[in-house]
């Protein structure tokens, strides 16, 4: 290729890592996080579910007759049942849903909501809204939060799926330019070395992180320019397209759960049998919601999602209600012929590593770190670069405050995701009654922009590194003491409690603490772009 | 079960990976990737064959990046 064109590649590869680098790292950085999301976060910022659950389907095939004489009779377009402590439920959740049949003149949705306790399955909450109102109070915990700020930047739809879904679009951009420009690929593929300056460390780690991960950066890159982009573009584009813009119809012929024509016949719904069923389908599935469309006919269908098991992606299992009869599995989008429908499929599983279990996801996480660092270091790069030319384009200055930007917003999240955690065991475990969603947003976007002035405004920029690495530090390490302290469950008295994913939790970021504080003491850049810029 | 096969492949990647770092690159010749092959070849075996094809494929691309990774930083002489 010629010299000239490598040249215009490396300029744009430049370019895009400079513009979207540092959001980039935001989003992968909390991807990363976001792989144990759910249930492992969850669990551990539930009381109610750390103890491992074994719902009972009589007790809720009893809950859900109860209640439907309790709702009017209208609301059973659909019954939704969801499993605490697999998504993002911590409580058996009944509902019951009126479709609104009119909503071409603005007929509305209505939702009744009861929320019970997965071990004494007392009632414990009760709401009537639309289906809008039930998730606009939605009360996050750390889980949440980080899962979803990872989807949207907690900007909602369309804008924050459309940054994430195009921030996915430049990571495979400047992974193909990388790869094109990086012509001695072959002969540095083990080239590392830590101890011979600043530069070549962070030029190495560079190289090799994008060498050896360009298969899963470009995985990660277009699975989450496909989730971004999906809903905000391209099924409203197909529905335009090939269905007069009916998005709905378009859904319903693309996914495999279609509503049954109802004999209008009564017919009791049975419930415990395909919940049994669903239960006990492979040992390595888990149940996370059962639908019941055209409840109390006699062509009722009962779909009940599960994830893991056998094939990577989730499955769907369809039960006949008035028999409680299994009738078939399939993937969501088991309608699509061909591999297209396994593709859409795999695109979410293979985005969180959610498929294998527990060492799949360290795996993702590990990558998904290499991921955020990529841009970092590619920053980095280009800061020592620009430096360190004959003919800088910018001034030394400014180069050092972009480079405290950087610092500030990289660094910043990462010191905002580590406080969410004492902060969330404040919330559950002390009566100061203290405004949930307030606090867990306030906190982290307050110790976020706090982070970004303190790194604009200080004069050694090496030292804020060292700083904010320790704040992180000693943030994950106080978690275990304080889940100990303000809960009651530790290490000693695990086999009581039996909090095993809660515990594990507490000592993984009690290492991760205890690792980020040695390597703080160790570091020392020698670098212009850190050097302090104090006048003295 | 998935889980023991996932650590056992990571290992075989990661010795097939030792056997092919040369010089800070990866090596030319065929007697390293003759020595190599049987490690790469049994670990994507072992993936596909306790995963399936789909969940074995995703599998090995992810223990490659990661192998391949930690090789990697393993400082050179160079």
């Amino acid at each position: 290729m010629k010299s000239l064109t490598i040249k215009k590649l490396y300029t744009i590869h430049s370019w895009v890592g400079v513009i979207t680098g540092i959001l980039l790292f935001v989003v992968a950085f909390t991807g990363a996080v976001a792989v144990f999301g759910r249930p492992e976060l969850k669990i551990w910022a539930s009381p109610e579910i750390r103890t491992p659950l074994t719902l009972d389907p009589i007790r809720i095939e009893q809950l859900v007759h109860e209640y439907a004489q309790k709702v009017p009779a209208n609301h059973f377009d659909a019954i939704s049942i969801s499993v605490p402590g697999v998504r993002s439920a911590s409580a058996l959740l009944i509902r019951y849903e009126y479709h609104g049949h009119d909503h071409e003149n603005g007929g509305p949705d209505s939702v009744i909501q009861y929320d019970f306790d997965p071990r004494s399955y007392q009632l414990l909450n009760e709401k009537r809204s639309d289906f809008e109102s039930l998730f606009a109070d939605w009360q996050y915990d750390v889980a949440d939060f980080i899962v979803n700020f990872h989807a949207d930047l907690h900007l909602g739809r369309p804008v924050g799926l459309l940054i994430t879904g195009l921030l996915g679009l430049t990571l495979m951009a400047s992974l193909v330019t990388g790869v094109i420009i990086h012509r001695k690929i072959l002969r540095q593929m083990f080239t590392f070395r830590p101890f011979k300056g600043f530069s070549l460390l962070v030029n190495d780690g560079h190289k090799v992180m994008g060498i050896w991960g360009v298969v899963f950066h470009g995985l990660i890159g277009f699975t989450g320019a496909f989730l971004g982009l999906a809903l905000v573009i391209l099924v409203p584009a197909a529905a335009y397209v090939s269905y007069q813009g009916d998005m709905d119809a378009l859904i319903e012929d693309f996914t495999a759960a279609p509503e049954p024509v109802l004999a209008q016949v009564d017919a009791p719904t049975q419930i415990a049998g395909p919940l049994r069923h669903a239960f006990n389908f492979h040992p390595d599935s888990v149940a996370t919601s059962t639908r019941i469309v055209g409840y109390g006919d006699q062509n009722a269908v009962i779909y009940t999602n599960m994830i893991g098991g056998p094939q990577m992606y989730g499955q769907t299992l369809e039960y006949q209600g008035a028999s409680g009869e299994f009738v078939q599995a399939f993937g969501n989008f088991g309608k699509v012929d061909g591999v297209s429908g396994i593709i859409l499929d795999i695109m979410f599983p293979a985005h969180f590593g959610n498929f294998g279990g527990v060492l799949v996801k360290i795996v993702w996480t590990l990558l998904g770190l290499s991921t955020a660092l990529l841009p970092l270091s590619g920053i980095m790069l280009w800061l020592e670069r620009g430096i360190n030319s004959a003919n800088p384009k910018f001034r030394v200055t400014t180069y050092q405050r972009f480079n405290r930007l950087v610092i500030g917003s990289c660094g910043g999240v990462v010191v905002a995701c580590a406080l969410l955690f004492p902060i969330q065991l404040l919330l559950n475990f002390t009566s100061l009654n203290l405004p949930n969603n307030q606090l867990i947003f306030g906190s982290f976007f307050v110790s976020w922009v706090l982070c970004i002035v303190w790194a604009l405004m200080a004069f050694d920029a090496a030292l804020t590194v060292k700083w904010m690495t320790r704040i992180t530090a000693g943030l994950l390490i106080s978690v275990m003491p304080l889940d100990a302290l303000l809960s009651g469950s530790h290490l000693f008295n695990l086999f009581t409690t039996q909090h095993f994913v809660s515990v594990a939790v507490d000592w993984v970021l009690f290492a991760i603490g205890c690792l980020l504080w040695w390597l703080s003491a160790r570091w020392q850049p020698r670098s212009v772009a850190f050097q302090s810029t104090k006048i003295h | 079960m998935i889980g023991l096969m996932l650590l056992v492949s990571l290992l075989l990647l990661f010795i097939a990976f030792c056997l092919l770092r040369e010089e800070g690159g990866i090596a030319r010749g065929l007697k390293p990737w003759l020595f190599a092959a049987p490690f790469l070849i049994a670990a994507l075996a072992l993936q596909i064959c306790v995963s399936g094809t789909i969940t074995g494929s995703f599998l090995f691309i992810g223990s490659v990046s990661m192998m391949g990774m930690i090789a990697a930083f393993i400082p050179s002489e160079r």
